[in-house]
């Protein structure tokens, strides 16, 4: 087990070393650094070390180190990465159970046809169609930002969520549910894709658990099929769920950059946008390392935690060292 | 079993949340207003801006002028100087100061003392004086007045006592005072000028900004938005609303989703495409002031067939400005007979406007030597501007009628750096652009844009020089009497309404749509938009 984390954490160096390297030459192409005198690898090193200490340089709009404008916008992002994540888990787990319960029903049938359809809904499209639904015509809830500007919110954690229940703000409590109304729809246009590849992934691990005999012996004990899905499918099938979930995430956060392009979410999507509008290399360089350290961080960490919370990993990893 | 009794307890929690939330919103609503803006300011000290955008999201709310204009009368009226007196030969003026002013109090700066006229000395010297420490500071230099000479027309300026400053010039000029008055012309603190020095902190001078007026600076996202706050002890009446916000929205769309929404109270300049849909909600509504602007079609005068006026005359009758205002402004703009529009005090209504009529044109176009027609270019630019929603277009429909009397136009589209690049370059045969007004003075219209002098200084692109129109607006300059001044400049619109250097268009109408229970916004024709009296009802 300590082995395995070792190897994964070492593979994490590798890639995220590889970014660098990447990221340098690109640097070098466009500012043209490469003529600095001293050799391409004491360069690198003063690249490297200037990372390492946080520093990504400034971006040429405002003149603000590019690292403090990524933590104001990448938090943003990652509120709502994570609340689509949480609806996608919340909406695609039971769906998905349904319809790995009664496999090849019209009832899966139709759950599989509707995930199909949803999926291949361009989210840009859905956006805007949503958008001008929910906001423009019925009026129901805001249609761009995080919160309305008026709530005076200072940016402790940068999660909009957490910020405005501790903020002294006399109303934050409204802040809160500004804040709520507002995620509500991105969250939503995000969590498509993911819901429809968790209800697919849910609904293939429970259709496989229920053919293990252990479930058989179950309904022969004579338990309830409530009591059958909440001790055997779910505890079977939720732990194959994580690897795939981990893979997920680039995904969503690579559609939370077009989603926050449509809805104006303050997330280092837009701020990416904008700096590459703005031809602000220091800042399109320093946000793509950070979204890809991120990501490489992310699928090793699931990948640790999968082997963590499942046995049956742990024991094919015990097999192979 | 433990996971299905969360949730039983969340769900329903969260739903009674949801819905107890909606009717708590309208507090914080009743004391704040959002303005939702098309682009973030350069700074935040106006004497360095060139953009409307920073005017009008400094000048009103953070700063006073000395004086200003009345937007409703035309008149000057006493601002941070409540009287003022002018010398026999109009060479000096000569300002007594308010008295308590209170400079504002922020996280940045405390004031210990309130304004007077070494406040005004500084605000003007830093501009004026390239030894003052502050001069250098701005990257942009002051444009508004390199660009009017301020340096070459002020002798000195004197501090008479503590509340009486004089203005001493080189030679009489009537504009000098409607200069003071522009929204460029603001006064900034010369105490929080020193404390900066001694911080070693001088550029903050126009990022932080101290002003007198009635918000001040609390909070700015670059991209994102601004947030004022009332400043409480301000010498008039206090402001209605306690929190201002700047929504920066460059998208059109999406600042009309805003307003719809009601994230925005109100919303600058609805594209005119949109004004027709606007028009159609009750939740919303549509202000229209006429601008003090004017978008035309110049040519190179240096430049056959160009410096033939009779060819630019045949061309002004190509000109079907019905049909532009109806497909470019979609009926958000009016009729242009002069450079100066209708709303100006020295308009010349006697004018006679060229008729559309493209026989006539091509008989004048024979006549001048050109039977079987020529080839010319219309440099357009891309993006919107606020004389002109779209060059382009109104480029491609001037391009049809010429195609129809036999000229071959070709359409160069440019970014504005591009087509000044150009301009200054004069590889060109015609242009299309426009002027907005810094203050209400007809000069501002004649001057950079026509004069012999400013073909040297490089903003008269016609390069149009009439010894008898530069006569008569130096004359004006100079002149006294309002009568006067006024028969100069009919005189001056005539000769080039003759000349035709350049064509004038249309005048482009300033809109702001408002969610219907906003009131009293302020709005001047040369710019520039207050909300010291908005109310929310």
């Amino acid at each position: 087990m300590f082995f395995y984390i070792i190897r994964r954490i070492n593979l994490l160096v590798i890639t995220v070393t590889a970014l660098t390297v990447i990221g340098f030459f690109l640097r070098s192409r466009v500012a043209g650094d490469l003529a600095l005198e001293g050799n391409l690898f004491s360069n690198y090193f003063d690249y490297l070390m200037a990372i390492v200490q946080g520093d990504l340089g400034v971006t040429s709009g405002t003149g603000q180190p590019v690292l403090d404008e990524i933590l104001i916008v990448f938090p943003a992002t990652l509120e709502l990465c994570f609340s689509a994540f949480i609806l996608s888990i919340a909406v695609g787990v039971p769906i998905g159970t349904i319809a790995g319960m009664q496999r090849g029903s019209s009832l899966d049938s139709t759950i599989m046809g509707i995930s199909l359809f949803i999926f291949s809904i361009p989210v840009f499209w859905l956006a805007s169609l949503v958008m001008m639904y929910f906001a423009l015509n019925w009026n129901w809830l805001p249609v761009t930002g995080r919160l309305n500007l008026l709530y005076e919110i200072d940016s402790v954690t940068g999660f909009m969520l957490i910020d405005t229940l501790i903020s002294d703000n006399p109303h934050s409590q409204d802040a809160f549910y500004d804040a709520l109304k507002h995620l509500l729809l991105p969250t939503i246009v995000l969590a498509t894709v993911p819901t429809t590849e968790v209800i697919r992934q849910m609904r293939n691990h429970v259709s496989d658990v229920m053919k293990q005999k252990y479930i058989k012996a179950a309904a022969s004990k004579g338990l309830s099929k409530t009591e059958i899905i909440m001790r055997h499918v779910l505890r079977n099938a939720i732990p194959n769920m994580i690897p795939h979930l981990g893979l997920q995430f680039s995904t969503v956060l690579t559609t939370a950059m077009v989603t926050e392009a449509v809805f104006s979410w303050p997330g280092i999507g837009r701020w990416l946008i904008n700096s590459i509008y703005q031809q602000d290399h220091a800042a399109i360089q320093g946000g793509m390392l950070t979204v890809a350290i991120f990501v490489v961080t992310a699928n090793v960490l699931t990948e640790i935690l999968t082997v963590v919370i499942n046995p049956i990993r742990r024991k094919e990893l015990y097999a192979q060292s | 079993m433990h996971i299905l009794n969360l949730i039983k307890t969340i769900l329903p929690l969260t739903v009674i949340l949801l819905l107890t939330a909606c009717d708590e919103q309208t507090k914080i609503k009743q004391n704040g207003l959002s303005y939702c803006t098309e682009g973030s300011p350069s700074s935040f000290n106006p004497q360095t801006a060139t953009s409307n955008v920073t005017l009008d999201a400094t000048t009103s709310q953070l700063y006073d002028r000395l004086l200003f204009i009345d937007p409703n009368t035309q008149q000057f009226k006493a601002g941070l100087a409540i009287d003022w007196e002018i010398s026999a030969d109009r060479l000096s003026y000569r300002f007594f100061l308010r008295k308590d002013v209170r400079f504002h109090q922020t996280d940045y700066f405390t004031p210990t003392r309130t304004f007077n006229a070494d406040d005004v000395m500084f605000s003007f010297a830093r501009v004026l004086d390239k030894k003052n420490p502050y001069h250098d500071v701005s990257k942009d230099g002051y444009p508004f007045f390199e660009g009017i000479e301020l340096d070459q027309q002020i002798r000195s300026l004197v501090k008479i006592d503590d509340y009486t400053i004089e203005f001493n010039l080189v030679l009489p000029d009537s504009s000098f005072i409607a200069n003071l008055a522009s929204d460029f012309s603001v006064i900034l603190s010369a105490e929080y000028a020193d404390s900066l020095i001694a911080l070693n902190k001088k550029a903050d001078i126009d990022n932080l900004p101290i002003g007198t007026g009635p918000f001040k600076f609390k909070e700015y996202r670059t991209d994102n938005f601004i947030r004022y706050q009332r400043h409480d002890d301000y010498w008039g009446d206090n402001a209605k609303i306690e929190q201002l916000i700047f929504d920066i929205t460059p998208n059109s769309s999406s600042r009309l989703a805003k307003l719809l929404t009601q994230e925005c109270d109100i919303m600058a300049y609805p594209a005119a495409s949109q004004v027709a849909m606007i028009s159609e909600h009750d939740r919303v509504k549509i202000s229209v002031e006429t601008g003090l602007n004017v978008a035309y079609w110049a040519f190179n005068t240096e430049k056959a067939p160009f410096n033939n006026p009779k060819i630019r005359r045949a061309l002004a009758h190509t000109i079907n400005q019905d049909t532009l205002l109806q497909a470019v402004y979609y009926n958000t703009g009016v009729n242009a007979k002069s450079i100066l529009p209708p709303v100006s005090w020295a308009y010349n209504p006697y004018l006679k406007s060229y008729k559309y009529n493209l026989a006539y044109a091509r008989q004048l176009i024979t006549e001048a030597g050109y039977p079987n027609g020529f080839k010319m270019n219309i440099m357009a630019l891309k993006s919107s501007q606020v004389y002109n929603p779209d060059a382009v277009k109104m480029a491609e429909l001037i391009q049809s009628e010429l195609a129809q009397i036999g000229i071959e136009a070709k359409i160069i589209k440019y970014e504005w750096q591009l087509m000044e690049n150009k301009l200054q370059q004069g590889e060109y045969d015609s242009y299309l652009l426009g002027w907005v007004a810094d203050n209400n003075d007809p000069d501002n219209f004649f001057r950079f844009q026509l004069s012999c002098n400013a073909i040297n200084t490089g903003s008269n692109y016609t390069r149009w020089c009439n010894s008898e129109f530069d006569d008569l607006i130096n004359q004006a300059v100079t002149e006294t009497e309002y009568i006067e001044r006024v028969t100069l400049y009919y005189r001056a619109q005539e000769i080039i309404q003759q000349e035709l250097p350049l064509i004038p268009l249309a005048h482009s109408l300033r809109l702001h749509a408002y969610s219907s229970g906003i009131k009293g916004v302020e709005t001047t024709a040369f710019g520039g938009i207050n909300f010291i009296n908005t109310v929310r009802q």
